[in-house]
C-alpha cells in the first residue's frame, strides 16, 4: 500500500473485453497494415516540438499518431550526493515513466522493471553522442513521461528522438542528433487454418501462439518466404511480430549507438531491417532539424 | 594610480543587468514590479494567464483532457476498472485522484515517491470531490456488493509553472465530462463489456455530474498582502500565503482555502471570491469551446 | 434545537475543553488539548540541531509531523502538516533562531471530529510552553452546515459531521480579535448594520463540501465568536501554569 497517494481499492481489474463472434481481428495476412493506410516501409507521421516544459533546460513533446512522449532535460548540474568518487567525465542520467493510463492496462505508480530497463537503453543510445568529457563532475538530467504508448519498439525509438532534441534543445555539445527508429519482423505469408483457429480468447495468448504455429511452419511448408519487415510497428501489429529491432542512429556521422534486436531472424532480414533503420532514421532527422531550427526562430522572435 | 581610482570613482557603485538583480534579490525584484502595479511577466495584478483545454487527448484512457495554464501543462487520464466495493457501502464505487509532480515538470521536483505538495494537491482534489459530491457514487456500481467501478484519475504535470491545483482541478473535471464507460454485464463474478465496434451512446455510458467545481488560487505577497492572481512559479516561491477559492456553475463555493501568510480581512476574502465568480464563468466558457 | 450530541443544548456551543501543558519530560514544550471526546497531545523540540538540507540562513527550520490515532501516516496527514506549519510560519518569531530547527510533533489521541482545530490549539500551548517567541496567540473552532436543516453547527462530533453538508475550519490570532473589537465599537456608534458581521482577520481557513458566500461569512462569524472562548482559556491555561512555577519556585 502506498502511503503517499489517495488510496484506492486494493485489487482492481480491467473488465472482460467480449467481441462478438462475427468481429474480424486485422491479421498479418490482411492487404494491408493494421491502421490501412501504411505501407510496409511507412512511418507513422511524425509531430515534434521542442520549449514545452518552461522550468527544464531543453524539452522536446514527440508525437507519432498514438505514441505521445514528453521529455524535458535539466543540467548540467554538480552532483550533489556526497561522496561521490570523482569524475572526470559527466554522468548521464535517464528515466523513463510511463503514466498510468498510458497503456491498455493500467499501470501502476510504482517503478517497475520495464522502465529500468528502458532507462538504460536510452542512456545507452544517448551517451556515445553527448560529449561528457566536457562537464566533469556534472549530471545531466533526462526525464521522459510517456503518456501514451502505441508499440514498444516505436516507443523507445521515439524515446531517443525526443530526448537527443531535448538535448540539444539545452544547448549541451554533441557529436551529432541521435535518431530512433524500430521495426518488427512479421510473417504474412498465409498460415495453414490450424493456426488461425486460436483468434478467439484473450490477447495475451494470441501472439505465442501464433509464433509457435509460424515456427513449425517456416520449418516445414514455407521456409523460403522470409519474414515481411513492418517499420514503426503499433501494438496490435507487436502482437504476431517473431522479432524486433529499435536502431539508434546518428545521421550525420553515420554512426550506430545502439542496436536492440530481439526475436529470431535470419540475419539477412536483419542487415535488411538495419539498412531500412538507417533510412528511415535520416527522414527522421530532417524533422529533428527543423523542430530545433523552428525554436530558433522562436527565440528570435522574442529577442 | 592616481587614473585608475578616479575611473573606479566616476563608475556608479553598484550597477548590474536586470537578471542579476533578479538573481540576488528576488523579492525586492518583484517588489519594484508590483509598486507599479504589474508583475514581470507583464501580467496586471489580477489578470490569468492564458489557459487552454483539449478532451479526449489520451485514447487508451476512458476519459482525459489536456489542460495548459501559461506555462503549466498537465495531462489527466481516468481508467475505469472493476473492484469490490467496501463492505459499508456495497453500492458505491470509487473516485482516486492522483497529482503527480515528477522531476520532469520542474527541477524542484526530486524522483522517488510524491512530494509533499504532490501529496496536499492530491488530497484536495479528493475532498473536493467526495465532500461536495461531484460525483453519486451509486452510479459506478455495476452489482451490489459484488462489483462496482474504480475511477483511477491520474494527473500526470508535464510542464510546472506554478497554481498546479488550479490547472490540476480543472483538468480532472474536464476528463470526467470526457469519461466514457462500456456497459458492463455481469455474469458469476465476471464483468464483461462489449468490444469490437466504436465506442458510441449505444454501448457505453457517461458520467452523470451532479456539479462541476473549478477553483482559482491567488497568492498573498509582502507584509501588506497585496493580492496576485494564478500564480507562477517564480511568485510562489517568494510568497506564503495563498488562497484558493472553488466553484461550481451555479455559483456555490465548494472550497475555500486560505493557508499561510498573515491573518487577512474578511473583505480582502470576498474580493477573492468575487474575482473567482467571474474566473470560474470565463473558465466554463474554454471547456465549452472545446 | 437539539443536537446529536446530547449533551449540548445549542448549536452554538462548544465540547468542553481541557489542556495539559508539559505533559513530556524529554521535549521543551508539550500540551494536550482536547476538544470533548477529541484529544490532540503535541510536543515541540528546538531550537535545535538542523539537517544540512533543510538549514535556512535566516531563520529557523519549522517541521511538523502528524500521526494519525491508528495506522501509519497517509496522505491526510500530510495536508494537516502542511496547514499547520505554513499557519505557523508568520506567527512564530523564527528569525531569532536562524539555522535551527524547531520540530512539532502531533499525535491524535481520540478522534471525534475536529481534529484540525484540536491541533492548532494543542500546537499553540505547546510552543508557549516551550517559550518559543511568538507574535500572536491563535484559536480554532470548527462548524459545519447540516444538510437537512442547514443550521451552523459549532465544534460538530464525528456522528454529526456524517450528516454535514460543509465544514468549515477557522483560525483566528489575538492581534485580529483586537482589531474586531475596535473596529465593532467604531462600527456600533456608526452603522449597526454593518456591525453584526464580525471583521476579524482571518488566518487559517478551510472549507469544503457545498455552501453559499453568506453561510461562510456566518460560518467566519460563529467561529471567531467562539475562538474568543479559546482565547481566553489559553491565556488562563498560561496564567495558571506560571502561577504553579511561580510557587514552586518560591517553594
Amino acid at each position: 500500500m502506498d502511503r503517499k497517494r489517495v488510496p484506492g481499492p486494493e485489487l482492481s481489474v480491467a473488465p472482460l473485453v467480449e467481441y462478438p463472434a462475427d468481429f474480424k481481428r486485422w491479421t498479418p495476412q490482411d492487404e494491408c497494415r493494421h491502421d490501412s493506410k501504411r505501407q510496409p516501409e511507412d512511418m507513422r507521421p511524425i509531430y515534434l516540438k521542442t520549449g514545452l516544459i518552461t522550468q527544464a533546460n531543453g524539452s522536446a513533446y514527440i508525437e507519432l499518431e498514438k505514441t505521445k512522449l514528453a521529455c524535458g532535460v535539466y543540467g548540467p548540474r554538480p552532483i550533489k550526493r556526497v561522496g561521490q568518487i570523482f569524475s572526470g567525465r559527466g554522468i548521464l542520467n535517464c528515466e523513463i515513466k510511463f503514466a498510468s493510463f498510458s497503456c491498455a492496462k493500467r499501470r501502476s505508480n510504482i517503478r517497475d522493471p520495464q522502465e529500468r530497463e528502458l532507462s538504460q537503453i536510452l542512456s545507452q543510445a544517448l551517451a556515445p553522442a553527448v560529449r561528457l568529457e566536457k562537464i566533469p563532475k556534472s549530471a545531466i538530467d533526462v526525464y521522459i513521461t510517456v503518456l501514451e504508448s502505441d508499440g514498444w519498439g516505436s516507443c523507445v525509438a521515439a524515446a531517443v528522438t525526443a530526448a537527443s532534441v531535448a538535448l540539444a534543445h539545452a544547448g549541451i555539445e554533441m557529436l551529432d542528433l541521435v535518431a530512433g527508429c524500430s521495426a518488427s519482423y512479421i510473417q504474412t505469408a498465409p498460415l495453414s487454418i490450424s493456426s488461425l483457429s486460436i483468434s478467439e480468447g484473450d490477447t495475451g495468448s494470441i501472439s505465442t501462439s501464433t509464433t509457435n504455429t509460424n515456427k513449425t511452419i517456416t520449418a516445414t511448408a514455407t521456409a523460403t518466404q522470409p519474414p515481411q519487415i513492418f517499420m514503426d510497428a503499433d501494438f496490435e501489429e507487436e502482437k504476431y511480430q517473431q522479432g524486433a529491432i529499435v536502431l539508434a542512429y546518428m545521421p550525420s556521422l553515420h554512426e550506430i549507438t545502439h542496436v536492440l534486436q530481439s526475436g529470431k531472424a535470419e540475419s539477412s532480414t536483419i542487415s535488411q531491417s538495419v539498412e531500412h533503420c538507417m533510412e528511415a532514421c535520416n527522414k527522421i532527422y530532417a524533422v529533428m532539424h527543423h523542430a530545433l531550427l523552428e525554436s530558433i526562430g522562436e527565440n528570435k522572435e522574442a529577442l | 594610480m592616481a587614473s585608475t581610482t578616479d575611473s573606479l570613482a566616476a563608475s556608479p557603485a553598484f550597477t548590474f543587468s536586470a537578471s542579476t538583480f533578479q538573481k540576488l534579490h528576488p523579492t525586492e525584484y518583484f517588489r519594484k514590479f508590483i509598486s507599479q502595479g504589474v508583475r514581470p511577466d507583464g501580467r496586471l495584478l489580477d489578470s490569468f494567464r492564458p489557459t487552454t483545454v483539449h478532451y479526449g487527448v489520451i485514447t487508451t484512457a476512458n476519459g482525459s483532457a489536456m489542460v495548459r495554464i501559461g506555462g503549466t501543462t498537465v495531462v489527466c487520464g481516468i481508467k475505469a476498472e472493476v473492484a469490490e466495493p467496501k463492505l459499508d457501502s456495497p453500492d458505491q464505487g470509487y473516485l482516486v485522484p492522483n497529482v503527480d509532480l515528477s522531476p520532469i515538470c520542474s527541477s524542484a521536483f526530486r524522483p522517488g515517491s510524491p512530494s509533499e505538495q504532490a501529496q496536499v494537491v492530491s488530497e484536495a482534489i479528493h475532498r473536493v470531490l467526495k465532500e461536495s459530491k461531484v460525483l453519486d457514487l451509486k452510479d459506478l456500481c455495476i452489482e451490489e456488493a459484488k462489483a462496482v467501478w474504480a475511477l483511477w484519475i491520474d494527473v500526470v504535470c508535464v510542464s510546472y509553472d506554478g497554481n498546479i491545483y488550479d490547472a490540476a482541478l480543472i483538468s480532472v473535471m474536464a476528463a470526467l465530462l470526457n469519461v466514457r464507460i462500456r456497459k458492463p454485464t455481469y455474469d458469476e463474478g465476471i464483468v464483461k463489456v462489449p468490444g469490437g465496434e466504436a465506442i458510441n451512446d449505444e454501448n457505453s455510458f457517461k458520467l452523470n455530474l451532479t456539479r462541476i467545481p473549478l477553483s482559482t488560487s491567488f497568492v498573498l505577497f509582502d507584509t501588506d498582502l497585496t493580492l496576485l492572481a494564478d500564480p507562477n512559479f517564480a511568485e510562489e516561491s517568494i510568497t506564503q500565503g495563498q488562497i484558493s477559492v472553488t466553484i461550481d456553475e451555479h455559483g456555490r463555493l465548494c472550497r475555500i482555502s486560505k493557508v499561510g501568510a498573515a491573518s487577512t480581512s474578511q473583505s480582502l476574502l470576498k474580493q477573492c471570491i468575487e474575482r473567482a465568480k467571474i474566473r470560474s464563468h470565463e473558465l466554463r466558457s474554454i471547456m465549452n469551446q472545446q | 434545537m437539539s443536537r446529536l450530541d446530547r449533551t449540548r443544548t445549542s448549536a452554538h456551543q462548544l465540547r468542553p475543553f481541557f489542556s495539559s501543558q508539559n505533559l513530556l519530560n524529554r521535549s521543551d514544550g508539550s500540551a494536550q488539548f482536547d476538544f470533548g471526546g477529541s484529544s490532540v497531545l503535541c510536543s515541540v523540540v528546538g531550537p535545535a540541531e538542523v539537517k544540512l538540507r533543510d538549514e535556512k540562513l535566516d531563520k529557523a527550520t519549522i517541521e511538523v509531523v502528524a500521526r494519525p490515532l491508528v495506522g501509519l501516516p497517509g496522505v491526510k496527514d500530510k495536508a494537516l502538516e502542511q496547514n499547520i506549519r505554513e499557519s505557523l510560519e508568520p506567527l512564530i518569531l523564527s528569525g531569532l533562531h536562524p539555522r535551527t530547527m524547531l520540530q512539532i510533533v502531533i499525535q491524535t489521541m481520540k478522534d471525534d471530529g475536529c481534529i484540525l482545530s484540536t491541533a492548532f490549539n494543542a500546537v499553540i500551548l505547546a510552543l508557549l510552553d516551550a517559550g518559543i517567541p511568538l507574535k500572536s496567540i491563535l484559536g480554532s473552532v470548527t462548524c459545519m452546515i447540516d444538510a437537512q436543516s442547514s443550521e451552523i453547527l459549532l465544534d460538530p462530533t464525528t456522528e454529526e459531521l456524517s450528516r454535514a453538508r460543509s465544514t468549515h475550519v477557522f483560525v483566528f490570532d489575538n492581534k485580529s480579535s483586537v482589531q474586531s473589537e475596535q473596529g465593532k465599537m467604531n462600527v456600533d456608534t456608526d452603522d449597526q448594520e454593518a456591525g453584526t458581521s464580525s471583521l476579524a482577520a482571518v488566518l487559517f481557513s478551510d472549507s469544503t463540501g457545498m455552501f453559499t458566500e453568506q453561510e461562510y461569512f456566518e460560518c467566519a462569524h460563529f467561529c471567531f465568536k467562539a475562538s474568543q472562548a479559546v482565547h481566553g482559556f489559553i491565556r488562563t491555561a498560561v496564567q495558571k501554569k506560571l502561577e504553579k512555577e511561580y510557587q514552586q519556585t518560591q517553594a
